[in-house]
Parts: structure tokens; sequence; C-alpha cells
């Protein structure tokens, strides 16, 4: 993978992937909130 | 009202149903695809930023109007808008929050079944041992729904058939079942997705063969996550962005409001609503572009990617590609995309369902067995005519020469395009504008597990509308599109001559900025002039010997400003026949049809029988095609103005109740 495209991967992927398991954890903390 | 006070059986559960709703086909097919087609790299920055500044507010206003009018005991758009506006025309665009969900339902069953063939398929090892042109011809065959490859008359009709009983069933146990469902379905899909990403990201030039000595999964790779950032300034660009975060998302459709009905009056929806997007988002980002574009461009190289990317990959390359990793992986790896694909959207199409369930349940006290059973009807019945409704014809040899799908076309693009932005527009002028920013905002903050900045009220009341205003006129009035060949051709001298060679070959707005060269072309004759990436290639390599393989790009572009400035000094508005006006009047397939019948007049005249004969066949084939395109517009408005009519009854009947 050349630079730049490896510089826009990793920025890329660790947003999504950091945003997703964040609010993931967030959710399990009070997994019965619309019980 | 429905009696019964259906909820989530856990927020897990709903969050994987909303996500399984969301996650589509479209994430693993469309997303690549419209990178590829936008610039790579160019394309990621607008589709984050769009993800913010449109999708998730979207998302906020969907969950919040369908949790306030769950509270109110409306389940379905229809009655949900009425509830936030005043005026008798919401009840009536709201329509579009049910109709949408059937229409698309129609032909989107249909492709999950093409799925659900496939597993079956990649399992038996029907795709064993044949080539690249009779895996593409495989699907072709499958679509003539006539021929069958199992022995099963009509297979592709059956399969149709599975698929729609499968849903309907499903439909019938009420949000339990779609809550098991998604529980099993979306965390396969991803597991699924993992191995085939993994492989994609570890193919490196290992399927380099004799045939494609320079194939590489690495420029699939790099070219989807080099920026290039001059696109930025491109509309283009930024409408393809906005219109994928539109649709990756299931925006405008209405499932949304409907699931989020049955969250309890005071749950969280803002942090549920944020949770489930970012699950989207990974499945798209990380996942989705990690699987066809590296392994198609690792088999058959970066060129044939960017000359053949778009959804028939999925099923005509894909099960070709898996071959190549020996009998026993590819029965594997047919297996794991396919069931990638049927995840993903059964997931979805279940949630199609759900708002005419609740509409009937609503507003007719109909049985939920009862009004899953009537959806699986309606959809059997308006869904029909996509499976049958396509046009074919042979060659001397008896294989198909030509195949189109226009009720299916017709169904996705009026349906399944129009139609969404033009409802998400209407709920965001709704939400915002009508039933006020101070309580929407109050509505999407009440039980918040997340603090929204305040920003977002901004964002709400004019980014959002402003940018889905957008979209819709970026089809309605879409400029034609120009096809500009950027070369980097080392000096400025070189740049120099290879852009008088452009200018006498007839391109447009060459332009010599340092080593770097540009022209463009009208995308249709751009095309007509370089059929192939291959070509594009030979044509630079003969201007410029040493080349290397980044030294050229394609980027479409459509000038926006030059069609203001024409349309305010009095020289009209020039149009796309990919624009929603000139789609609206067949404008492609009667220039198609115009064309054909000039050439056959000169034919007749010059006395060519054979030629003439070939001619009226083409011209009678394009004729059905139009044909076929208006009795789905016409199936479209009878749905249409069916439930329109459904709703009207109900506003009678609770017109009385309240008398």
């Amino acid at each position: 993978m050349n630079t730049s495209a490896l510089i826009t991967y990793l920025i890329t992927q660790t947003i999504v992937i950091g945003y997703t398991v964040y609010y993931f954890w967030k959710v399990l903390k009070k997994p019965s909130a619309n019980k | 009202m429905s009696l019964e006070k259906e909820k989530w059986g856990s927020r897990l559960g709903l969050i994987l149903a909303m996500a399984g709703n969301a996650v589509g086909l479209g994430n693993f097919l469309r997303f690549p695809v419209q990178a590829v087609q936008n610039g790579g790299g160019a394309f990621i920055i607008p589709y984050l930023i769009c993800f913010l500044l449109m999708g998730i507010p979207l998302l906020w206003i969907e969950w919040a109007m369908g949790r306030y009018g769950g509270r109110k005991g409306n389940h379905s758009t229809p009655f949900i808008f009425d509830s936030m506006g005043k005026r008798a025309v919401w009840k009536y665009l709201g329509v579009f929050g049910i109709f949408t969900n059937v229409a698309v339902a129609c032909y989107y069953c249909y492709i999950e079944s093409w799925t659900l063939s496939y597993m079956y398929h990649s399992v038996v090892g029907t795709f064993a041992d044949l080539s690249q042109g009779e895996s593409a011809y495989f699907f072709l065959k499958y679509i003539d729904a006539g021929q069958s490859s199992t022995g099963i008359p009509y297979e592709a009709v059956v399969f149709f058939l599975v698929c729609l009983g499968l849903n309907t069933y499903i439909l019938s146990t009420g949000l339990s079942g779609i809550e098991k469902v998604a529980k099993i379905g979306v965390p396969m899909l991803i597991l699924f997705g993992l191995i085939l990403a993994i492989r994609g990201l570890t193919l490196g030039t290992s399927g380099a063969s004799t045939a494609v000595p320079d194939a590489n999964a690495w420029d699939g790779i790099n070219f989807l996550w080099t920026p290039q950032f001059d696109s930025l300034s491109n509309p283009k660009v930024w409408l393809a962005a906005a219109g994928q975060i539109f649709f990756t998302l299931s925006l405008g459709m209405g499932t949304i409001h409907c699931y989020a009905s049955y969250v309890e009056s005071k749950g969280d929806i803002a942090l549920n609503a944020t949770t489930s997007g970012f699950t989207n988002e990974f499945v798209e980002v990380v996942l989705g572009s990690m699987i066809v574009i590296p392994i198609a461009a690792g088999y058959l190289g970066i060129d044939w990617v960017l000359d053949n990317a778009g959804f028939g990959m999925a099923f005509q390359t894909m099960p070709y590609l898996f071959q190549q990793w020996g009998p026993i992986l590819a029965k594997f790896a047919g297996f794991f995309w396919f069931g990638l694909l049927f995840f993903a959207g059964i997931t979805s199409s279940l949630a199609m369902g759900t708002p005419w369930i609740g509409f009937l349940k609503d507003e007719f006290k109909v049985p939920h067995k009862k009004a899953a059973l009537s959806f699986g009807l309606v959809v059997l019945m308006f869904g029909l005519p996509t499976v049958l409704g396509y046009v074919v014809d042979y060659d001397s040899n008896g294989r198909i020469s030509f195949l189109s799908q226009p009720i299916f076309d017709e169904y996705d693009y009026w349906a399944g395009t129009v139609g969404l932005v033009f409802f998400a527009l209407a709920e965001a002028i709704l939400f915002a504008w009508i039933f006020g920013l101070n309580k929407g905002w109050e509505e999407i903050n009440l039980g918040s597990d997340m603090w929204i900045p305040s920003v977002f009220k901004v964002v709400i009341l004019y980014v959002t509308p402003l940018m889905l205003l957008a979209v819709f006129t970026g089809a309605l009035l879409t400029p034609p599109t120009t096809s500009v060949l950027h070369i980097s051709a080392g000096s400025e001298q070189k740049a120099m001559a290879v852009g008088s060679q452009l200018q006498k070959e007839g391109f447009e707005e060459v332009a010599v900025k340092g080593g770097m060269v540009s022209g463009a072309l009208p995308k249709s004759e751009f095309k007509a002039r370089f059929k192939t990436r291959a070509e594009i290639k030979s044509w630079v390599q003969g201007q410029i010997p040493a080349l290397s393989k980044e030294a050229y790009r394609v980027e479409e572009t459509q000038d926006w400003a030059q069609e203001f400035s024409n349309l305010f000094s009095g020289k009209g508005w020039n149009l796309d026949n990919s624009s929603l006006i000139k789609k609206a009047v067949n404008a492609s397939e009667n220039q198609e049809i115009e064309v054909l019948e000039a050439q056959l007049k000169q034919s007749e005249a010059f006395k060519q029988p054979l030629e003439s004969e070939k001619l009226k066949r083409e011209i009678a084939l394009k004729r059905e095609h139009a044909l076929l395109l208006n009795v789905g517009r016409a199936l479209l408005l009878i749905l249409f103005a069916g439930i329109a009519f459904l709703v009207y009854l109900a506003h009678v009947k609770r017109k009385k109740i309240r008398e």
C-alpha cells in the first residue's frame, strides 16, 4: 500500500472502529434501557 | 390505534435490528463501486462529512419521530406525520413511508432470492470449472426465468417464492422473530465479512496469472484509499457521497420510524441511533471496502475493475474468483459471500414489512398474522412483474444476446431512489420547521444516554435539509456528465506536447499546469473514443512511452456553474439523460430508438436486407423495454394510490370515532 493510502486507510478505520466500539461500550453499560 | 403494546425484547436486539435494517447489499456492492467511480480515496472525506452532517442527524430525526408516534399509538408514517403537522398533506406525504417499503421489497426479495440460490449453487459446486465468461453467463440464464440450471422449472420464481415465504413467516412471528433473526444475522454477516476481508487484505500479487500478470490486490486497495484532494471541489463526488450515506443508512424509508415506534416512551434514542449508524459504517467502510474490489483486482487487475465495477460483479464475477482458491475453499467462500449478502438482505427486507403491518394493525385492527400474510401477498402481486418482466433476445446459437429488467429498474429508480430522497426532505422540513426545532430537540434528548452538542440544532435546522435539497436537485437537474482525462506527463514541455495532441483529437478545455495536462470530452463521446482502460492506457503510452501506473486518471464532472450561467443568460439548462426529468420521459430509450430507426431507413435505402432485419429486431426489443418501463411506472402508481386510499379510509374511520 502506498503511504498516502495507508494514512487515509488507518485514519478512517480508526475513526469508524473507534466510535463503533465506544458507542457499543456505552450501550452495553446499560443493556436494559429499553426493556 | 393498536391495542397490543408490542415492545423490543432487549436494547441490543433493537440496535442489531436497526443495524440489520441499515446494513444491506449496498454496503458490500454499492459503496465500493461508488468509491471507485468517484475518485477512490477522494470519496471517503465527503462521505464521512455527509455521515456527520446528514446521516446522524437524520437518524436522530427518524428515531425521534418514530418514538413520538409510538407514544400516541401510531406505528407507520402517515399518522406519525399527521400527529406532528396539522395539515392533511403530511398524512399523505407519510404514504411514502409505507409505499416505498412495499415497492422496494418487491425487487429486494428477488435480489435476496438470488443470494439464496447462489448459496445453494456454491455448495453443490455449480461454478466449478466454469470460465469467467461462463460464470457471468450463468447469471443471465438465471434471470431468464424460463431457463433452469437445477431442473426445477422457473427456478428464479421458485427461489423468489421461497424467499418471500420466509420473510412473511418471520414477520408473522412479530418483533421477537425479527429480533432473533437480527441477533443471528448481523453477527454472522460480520463474521463472514471478516473472513473474506482478511482474504482481500492478504491476497497481494498471489492471484496474478499468465493471462493477467500484473493483477495485484494492493492496486485495488490503493485506488480506494489514495486521496485525490482535487476531486473535493467536484460537486458530483459530494452528491454521490451524500447519496451513498443516505441509502446505506436506510433513511427516508419509514422503517426506522416504525422500529423506533416500539421503543419505550422515555427510552434512549440518541445513543441507540448513533450506535446502529456506526455499526452500519463499520460493516461498510471496514468490511465492504475490503472484499469485492481487492479480490477482483487481485485476479483480474485494477483496469478490469475500473471498467467493470458494478452490481453485477457480486453474482457474475465473484463465483469465478472463488474457484481460484481450490474446490473446497471455493464452496466455503461462495457460502460465506452469498450467506453474508443473504443475511444483509433479509434483515433489511424484514424491516420493510413492518410499516405495512403496523398500519393495518393500528388502523383496521387486522390481527398480526393476517397483516403479515397480506404483506406477503401484496409483495407477491407487485413483485412477480419484477421477476417475469424482463426482455430477452438470443443469437443464432441460442445464447442470450440481450437482457434487460425494465420493471425491476423502474421500481429501483422511482421507489428505491427518488421516493426516499423526496420523503426524507419532507420529514426533515416537518421535524425542524413545522413540528418545531425546540420540541424536536427535546424529543431527541428525552431519556438520552449521550450528550449531543447543541451545534446539531443548527445542523438539523439548516444543514441537513439543505443537503437533502442538494441531493434531490442533483437528481432532478443533473447536468451532462463530462469525462476529464488527467495525465502526469513529467515535464511542462511533455505536458504541452500531449496537450496539443489532445486538442487535435477534439478534447475540450485542455489545460496544462506544470507537468500535468488535462482534457475533457462529453462522457458518451469519451466512452465511444476509449471503450476500455486498456485503450486509454495505450493512447497515453503512445504519447509518453515511459509511463508509470499512476500517471493518468479519469474524472467525471458535471458543470453546475456553467448551467447556472446558461440559465441566467437565457440559454436554458442542459440535462443529462440520467436526470430525473429525462428519465421521466424515457429520453435515453427514445434517443436509442430514433438512432436505430435512422439507421434502418439508411439500410433500407441501400437495400441491405440482413442489416435491416437485425435493426428491426433491435428496435422491437427497445420498444418492448420502453413499454415495460411504463408498465413498471403504472404498477407503482397503482400501489401508491391504493395505499393512499387506505390512509384516507383510516382518516375517515378516525374522524367518525372522534365524533
